[in-house]
Order: structure tokens, then C-alpha cells, then sequence
């Protein structure tokens, strides 16, 4: 654990050990034998590949980018993603969580995500080709039959095989029932595919021997829509009964996109089936394509908040490095004193503001990444069925939020971090433009975060019987004010304790017009409650940290106020961690959660000028 | 082959070192401790000839309990098992009193071979290995950037002023290992869990039968002084700056 430019480790711990109390999970069989030192290991193992590996080559990604080779079809990554992808699948991080009879280590969901963090807050185009293994294994372990394992998973395991996953095409995007991609039976059992994929994340790539790729089609003769699409694995080499590499397969990288950001990934036109012979296996059943791709979707979801906080967690403490060695002005106090010695821009009040803004939040969404972690362990552990619906219930209800609340986020923090480097910030020999460009696509992919307001709106809330994901988080945060209760200033209490009668109401609003048919003005605030919810959801971990947080810092910093106050804080690193976790709690519940009002106002108003406009109303735009 | 590294703990190099009030020693509590580095270059050379030879390796480290998290490292990396010498007693130990620890386990070990960092980053003073070699009567190689095994002996580089020597000797040997010997590898997750379930041993001073009666006493931990503030030279005329300039580095600092 040591002082790094990508994430504060301290912080980790405190959420993994404290908050959350990992040990905990002995209490199930498959933890049984890790303790916090095997934890520790891991996370610093993480931290030291992605500080010297992933982060070191985070530049090349952007600057020299990838190279397509238009006659061959094949991409050529930065010289420097090699070495760190080795790096990272010689330690094994990409089967972390896979069980030990896949070849696995079986370590928790937790562990997981919070290495992640380190690595994709290094360098997150990377990450991805290093996650896309993991993604499409465990579909494969999930889904495939003994054969298509025995095929595919050896590889994977000891990271010689990348992975994709491919869904979108020309004609379908958001509306994925919509594409085009056909299957054709074949006499030995295996499928012919043809069809165009765009989009696809790692598409193509020089790291890898062989590619992986789930692709989602519609076998000839099956229904339209979503029901009668199928899923089948189709690698880039065919592969001989031996688990060699046998001839290319007929499919093809026929372009990548040139981005704003995530420069360094391949986001990949893929031709199947040019020359009529792309063999493609049938994963699970034929037409369970869309539940079996379930599953990928929502570990992308997911995966996509983390990329979105270890984004904001770099940004972030870039922007506190330069913020103290910046010299620029006197004090505010000292405006009017020409001879003033000028101060550290971190001395000015609104740099601080803008510091602490970013502290809460990717705290916040470090607590909310690690909480569904945490919760995704109990669910793959626990035997007991009311655990088990409680827990559930959690991860759906806080899927979207991880997904578009993070990422939406995540776009203001980069943000924020090129304003406290001021012009520099805006100048490509400055970091920190490089991840406001990397961050913008998370609201974008994996389901926009349009479609994540809805699943959240109708979905997880609305159309749950009975509300149960809704009343299930109401119970966690209910449990949250008790506890908070004299220990914590009621100051920050009440405005949770507030927040949720004000959600009540929303919901129950919601519930009417949905019982009227009044569709439009409901699907109209989808986004505005999910970007509400964010920041009460958020407002809450924070309360909850601060249950732990102000004993700790009572405990070092007793009432010691001023000069005595500033003196434990610079000895002590402790005191200053606690000092300032209870301050960036303080500020979010009562600085930036309170928007959260006006969001709830704004919803409980029903303005309907969207609905009424149309597209003509949008005057002095061209019409094509 | 019986292949040993010794391995010390010591404070991270990012670490914010700050002397203790009665100047007796460091502040401990807030230190990051890592495997010193050249201590790395040793276990990774160890591992390499493991690799290439057969045989085993055996970390030995001497430090207090917290010691026992770089000797877990180093059998992450892949050693096979572990001594540690750990005894209050010790906690002065001066680089004999060092060496003489590490000899005494050592003795009870087979060993062909045995590798040591040229220094510690901490007090810097590069004698354990010269001094463990001396103790054990065996030839020794120091500050060795690239090492050449044949059966029994070994051919090692070590860079001098200008130039590079070019040694020989038979086994067993004591090697420090300096920069460039190679890149240590990462521990990997299956090498942290194996790691849980290799052997260390834990000894302390007795059982070792050594004089923990250091032969240099370090009398006090001074902090460098503070960085004394910078001086401008004012003035429009370049020339005369220069000439300021000048002046002040022969008569202030004395230094032209």
C-alpha cells in the first residue's frame, strides 16, 4: 500500500476492511481460508503492476494509438500494452474470481472490483482486452457445454486467448432485437454465421493469439425480436482437437473507429462470414441467446462503473498533486497585500471546493462499486433463501445506478480536474484531458444511460412486484440512520432521513401514473430519478462511513481545533485519513446531496414541454 | 542445487522518513516496508538458477515480526521455504551482528550458493554479504550485474570505474546482487496462496547460539537539514547579475 497517482489505497481498505468488513465472508466455506493478509497481497500486487505497467503505457494508448492494416484485417496495439498484459495474466488477476475447479482462485467479488480499479485507473483501454478473458470465460463456464470448454477455456485460463462480446450492428444499436446477424444449422451440429458486428470493444488486437467472440445471431426460421435470437462462440483460429490453433475462421476486422477517447482499444467493425465459411458454435440452447448475453451485459454494466470510477480516482488525484505544487496568487485574505507570499493554489477556497467535490464523490462511488461486490459474494455464497432475495434484490436495484450514476459522474469529476489545472489542464502535455476523453463513452456503451434510467424506473422499481428492490433498499438504509444515531450530527441525518420520504412520494406518484397509462410523463423522468438516486444513494454510504469514520477521528484528533488540530493532522497520517474522509462525508451530505431536492421537485412537477414538443418546435436547425 | 537468498525488510523508497524526537531512531508506525530492492535482483537470480538448475530456495531474513511479510513475498515470487530470525534482541543488530545471524542459520543449511543485495537502502551499508562470506569462510561476489553458471563454479561481471572484472570462482559462494542483474519478476495470486502454506522457520538468538552484542553503536538519527531558502539575484543588467552571481558562489558558497 503506498502513495500512488491512481488510487487512494488507504481509502480501499478502509471501505473493504472497515466499512464492509470482509472478513465477515469467512463465515462462508469458499472464503473460509483467506484472511486479510492474502487480501492485502492481492490488492498490493494490483497496485504495483498497474502503477508500473498499466500506468506507464496510458499515454502510448492516446497518443500513439492503435494501427489497422487495411489488406490483413489486423490491429496493432502500443509496444508497451504488451508487457503489461503480460504482466497482469501471468499474476493470474484475470481469473480471480473464477472457482478453483475452473482453474481459478476463487478470491471474492470485492477483491476483485477493488483491483480493477487500480487497473483500469492506469489504463483503461488496456484493462479492457485484459477483462474481455474474463468476461467471455465465465460465459463459457456458465453456458457451455463440456466440449466447448474442453475447446476454448484452457486458453483463456492462462490468458493466451482474448475475449469480445458482440451485439450491436448498423441497424441495431439500443434496439438489439433488430439485427441481422443469420445462423445456418450445419449437418456436424455447428452453425454457419454471416452478418456485421460494429462497435465491438477488442475486437481486434495484436496481444492475443486467438479471439474469442460471443456473437449474437438468428438461426434461420427462428422468430423476430429478441426471443429467437441464439448466441454461438466464434473464434477469430479454429480450434484442433489437440487445443492448437487450426486455420482462420472466415471472419474478418474490416475496420476501427477513430475516437475521442479510449484511443487504445479497438473498437472493431467484424465481418463473419465474408466467404460463406464462418463456423460459429452454438452456446447453451438455440434462442436463450438474449438471457445467456444477460449475464455479459451485466458484468459489462457493471465493469463500465468501475472503468468510470478508476477514471475519476486518477483525475482526481492528479488534480490534488497539482493543486499543492502549483504556486499561483496570494490568499484570498490576502488580496489587498501586495507583498503577500503567493500559496499553493490547494490554499484557495474554491480549489478546495472543487478537491472535495471530487473526493466525495469518487469515495461515493468507490462505497457503491465495493457494496454491489460485496453483495454479488453473498449471493454466490449463501444458502439461506431470505439472504439470498435480500441480496438480489440490492444488486438489481443498484445495477443502473452503478452504471449511469457513476458514469454520468464520472464525466464531471475528469471535468473538474482539467478546471483546477486550469489552461494546462486543456493542453494534451497534461494528463488529465486524457481521461475526461476516456470517460465520456461510459455513459454511452453497455446500454446508454437512457436505457439504465428505464431498467432502474420500470424494471427494477416500478413493475418489481410489490416493490420489493425498492423496499429492500429502503430496509438497508433505514438501517443506516439507526445506527448513525448519536454518533452521528443530526445535521447529516436528517437530510437522508428526509430524502427517502421525498422518494417515497416520487414513487408513489410514479405508481399512479403508471395506472393511468400516463406512459410519457412517466418514461420522461426515467433519467431525472436515476440521477437523483445517485446522490441519495451515494448521501447514504457516506452517512454510513461516518459512523465509523467519527469515532476514528475522535479517537486521534480528541477537540484539538486550529494550529493544535493542523499539527496532529500533518503528523499523522491516520489522523489526516480520518480527518479528511469525515469532512468529504460532511461535504457531499451537505453540499452536494441537497441538489437532490430540486431533482425531486423538478420530477414531482410533471413539466410536460417535452411531450408536447415536436420536432419542428426545434426551428433553425437544417432539416437534414 | 541448495540455493539461498537473504532478504532484509526496509522502508519503502517513496517513504517519508522522519527521525524520532530523541534522535534514537526512526518513526516506524506510518512506514511502508518492502523487500529492499537489491534483496530483489538476489531472489529473482535465485529463482532463475532454481529454474534452469533444479534444487530449491531457501529465504532467510533477519528483522522483527514484520519481517515475516517480505519473506511471504519473496516465496509469492515462487522460493520454496523460509528462516527468520526474530528476537528483540536483534533489533540493533549492526551489519556483524547481521551477517553473524544469517552465517549462524546458514551453517545448518546445505547451501552451493547464496544470494544477498550489494546494500541495504536503508542504512546503506553493504557489509552483511562481505561479512556473512568472511563468517562462512567461502569466496565471495560482490555488486554483480550478470552471473554465468557452469557445475561448481561461477563466472560473474561486476562494473568498476570504466571498466568491467570479469570473476571466477568455485561453489559455494556468496553473490551480491546489484542494478541490472535482471528484472524481478511479479508475485503471482497462485504464489501468494502457495505462499500461506510454505514452511518458515522461526528462530531467535539463542537457538542460533550468537553474540547479539553489536560491534558499532549508531549514537544518533540526525534528519538532513532543511532546504535553506533560495536567494534572487534582482537587477536589469545581465551582465551584472552574472557578475553577483559569481561573487557569491566564491565567497557565500565557496565553491569556484
Amino acid at each position: 500500500m503506498s502513495l500512488n497517482q491512481l488510487v487512494d489505497s488507504r481509502d480501499v481498505r478502509f471501505v473493504v476492511f472497515e466499512m464492509l468488513d470482509i472478513d465477515k465472508l469467512k463465515r462462508f466455506e469458499r472464503f473460509a481460508e483467506f484472511d486479510r493478509s492474502m487480501y492485502e497481497d492481492t490488492l498490493n500486487l494490483a497496485e504495483k503492476i498497474a502503477v508500473n505497467q498499466f500506468y506507464t503505457s496510458n499515454a502510448d494508448g492516446d497518443k500513439i494509438g492503435l494501427k489497422f492494416n487495411t489488406a490483413t484485417g489486423e490491429v496493432t496495439v502500443p509496444d508497451s500494452f504488451h508487457k503489461a498484459f503480460q504482466a497482469f495474466t501471468e499474476a493470474g488477476f484475470h481469473n480471480l474470481m473464477f472457482p478453483p475447479d475452473e482453474g481459478g482462485m476463487g478470491l471474492p467479488v470485492t477483491i476483485s472490483f477493488a483491483s480493477e480499479e487500480y487497473f483500469n485507473a492506469g489504463n483503461t483501454a488496456l484493462s479492457m482486452y485484459c477483462s474481455s478473458i474474463t468476461g467471455t470465460a465465465h460465459l463459457i463456464i456458465n453456458n457451455g457445454s463440456a466440449a466447448l470448454k474442453k475447446m476454448f477455456l484452457p486458453k483463456m485460463i492462462a490468458g493466451e486467448w482474448g475475449g469480445t462480446m458482440c451485439l450491436t450492428e448498423p441497424g441495431a444499436g439500443t434496439d438489439v432485437g433488430a439485427l441481422k446477424t443469420k445462423a445456418m444449422r450445419q449437418s456436424d451440429g455447428t452453425y454457419l454465421i454471416s452478418g456485421q458486428k460494429i462497435f465491438i470493444s477488442n475486437g481486434e488486437q495484436d496481444i492475443t493469439e486467438n479471439i474469442i467472440h460471443p456473437v449474437l445471431a438468428r438461426i434461420e426460421g427462428d422468430p423476430a425480436g429478441t426471443k429467437g435470437i441464439s448466441i454461438f462462440i466464434v473464434p477469430k483460429y479454429l480450434v484442433n482437437e489437440d487445443g492448437s490453433l487450426g486455420k482462420r475462421n472466415d471472419m474478418i476486422c474490416s475496420g476501427i473507429e477513430h475516437k475521442m477517447g479510449l484511443k487504445g482499444n479497438a473498437t472493431s467493425t467484424l465481418n463473419f462470414g465474408d466467404n460463406g465459411k464462418c463456423v460459429g458454435y452454438l452456446l447453451g440452447k438455440e434462442c436463450q441467446g438474449m438471457k445467456i448475453m444477460f449475464q455479459l451485459m451485466n458484468e459489462a454494466r457493471i465493469y463500465t462503473g468501475i472503468q468510470a470510477q478508476s477514471v475519476s480516482s486518477a483525475a482526481y488525484l492528479h488534480a490534488v498533486t497539482y493543486a499543492r505544487n502549483r504556486i499561483q496568487g496570494a490568499h484570498i485574505t490576502q488580496m489587498l497585500n501586495d507583498s503577500a507570499p503567493k500559496v499553493a493554489i490547494i490554499e484557495h477556497p474554491d480549489v478546495k471546493r472543487m478537491l472535495l467535490y471530487m473526493k466525495s464523490t469518487v469515495e461515493g462511488m468507490r462505497m457503491l462499486t465495493l457494496y454491489l461486490a460485496y453483495n454479488q459474494d453473498i449471493m454466490l455464497s449463501s444458502a439461506d433463501a431470505e439472504e439470498l432475495k435480500e441480496t438480489k434484490a440490492v444488486i438489481e436495484i443498484l445495477t443502473p445506478i452503478v452504471k449511469a450514476g457513476i458514469s454520468d459522474a464520472a464525466w464531471l469529476v475528469t471535468a473538474e480536474a482539467i478546471q483546477v489545472y486550469g489552461g494546462y489542464g486543456y493542453c494534451q502535455e497534461y494528463p488529465v484531458e486524457q481521461y475526461a476523453r476516456d470517460s465520456k463513452v461510459f455513459s454511452i456503451y453497455e446500454g446508454t444511460n437512457a436505457i439504465q434510467s428505464l431498467d432502474l424506473q420500470m424494471r427494477k422499481i416500478l413493475m418489481d412486484p410489490n416493490h420489493y428492490n425498492y423496499s429492500i433498499l429502503k430496509k438497508r438504509i433505514a438501517e443506516t440512520l439507526k445506527a448513525a444515531k448519536g454518533i452521528v450530527d443530526d445535521k447529516y441525518i436528517t437530510p437522508v432521513d428526509r430524502g427517502m420520504a421525498k422518494l417515497d412520494e416520487v414513487i408513489n406518484m410514479m405508481s399512479s401514473q403508471m395506472q393511468e397509462g400516463k406512459f410519457m410523463a412517466l418514461v420522461l423522468n426515467a433519467t431525472p430519478l436515476q440521477q437523483a438516486m445517485f446522490p441519495l444513494v451515494l448521501a447514504w454510504l457516506h452517512l454510513w462511513s461516518l459512523t465509523i469514520t467519527i469515532p476514528k477521528m475522535k479517537a486521534f484528533l480528541g477537540d484539538a481545533k486550529g494550529e493544535a488540530r493542523q499539527k496532529l493532522v500533518s503528523e499523522n497520517n491516520e489522523a489526516a485519513y480520518y480527518g479528511g474522509r469525515v469532512l468529504s462525508s460532511q461535504f457531499f451530505i451537505g453540499s452536494e446531496y441537497p441538489k437532490y431536492f430540486g431533482k425531486m421537485e423538478c420530477i414531482m412537477g410533471n413539466e410536460g414541454a417535452a411531450i408536447k414538443a415536436v420536432s419542428d418546435n426545434f426551428t433553425g436547425a437544417l432539416k437534414e | 542445487m541448495n540455493i539461498i537468498a537473504c532478504v532484509k525488510q526496509v522502508p519503502d523508497t517513496e517513504a517519508q522518513i522522519k527521525v524520532k524526537a530523541d534522535g534514537s531512531g526512526i518513526e516506524e508506525g506510518q512506514i511502508k516496508w518492502i523487500m529492499n530492492p537489491y534483496d530483489e535482483y538476489g531472489v529473482e537470480e535465485a529463482l532463475r538458477l532454481k529454474e534452469k538448475n533444479g534444487g530449491d530456495v531457501t529465504i532467510v531474513s533477519l528483522g522483527p515480526a514484520r519481517a515475516m511479510e517480505t519473506i511471504r513475498t519473496a516465496l509469492a515470487m515462487g522460493a520454496d521455504k523460509g528462516v527468520h530470525v526474530c528476537d528483540p534482541a536483534l533489533d540493533n543488530a549492526d551489519a556483524y551482528v547481521t551477517a553473524a545471524a544469517l552465517a549462524a542459520v546458514i551453517k545448518g543449511l546445505p547451501h552451493d550458493i547464496i544470494f544477498c543485495g550489494q546494500r541495504a537502502v536503508d542504512d546503506d551499508s553493504g557489509q552483511v554479504g562481505p561479512i556473512l562470506a568472511e563468517l562462512l569462510g567461502i569466496p565471495q561476489l560482490t555488486i554483480v550485474t550478470k552471473t554465468e553458471y557452469a557445475a561448481n563454479t561461477i563466472k560473474a561481471i561486476r562494473p568498476i570505474e570504466g571498466a568491467q572484472l570479469l570473476i571466477e570462482t568455485s561453489l559455494p559462494c556468496v553473490v551480491t546482487a546489484q542494478k541490472g542483474l535482471n528484472e524481478p519478476r511479479y508475485a503471482s495470486l497462485p504464489g501468494i496462496m502457495k505462499a500461506k502454506k510454505k514452511p518458515v522457520d522461526v528462530k531467535n538468538a539463542a537457538a542460533l547460539g550468537i553474540d547479539t552484542q553489536a560491534k558499532a553503536k549508531v549514537a544518533k538519527f540526525i534528519p538532513p537539514p532543511a532546504r535553506a531558502a533560495g536567494k534572487i539575484i534582482c537587477g536589469d543588467d545581465p551582465a551584472q547579475k552574472a557578475t553577483e552571481v559569481a561573487r557569491l558562489l566564491r565567497e557565500e558558497a565557496k565553491v569556484i
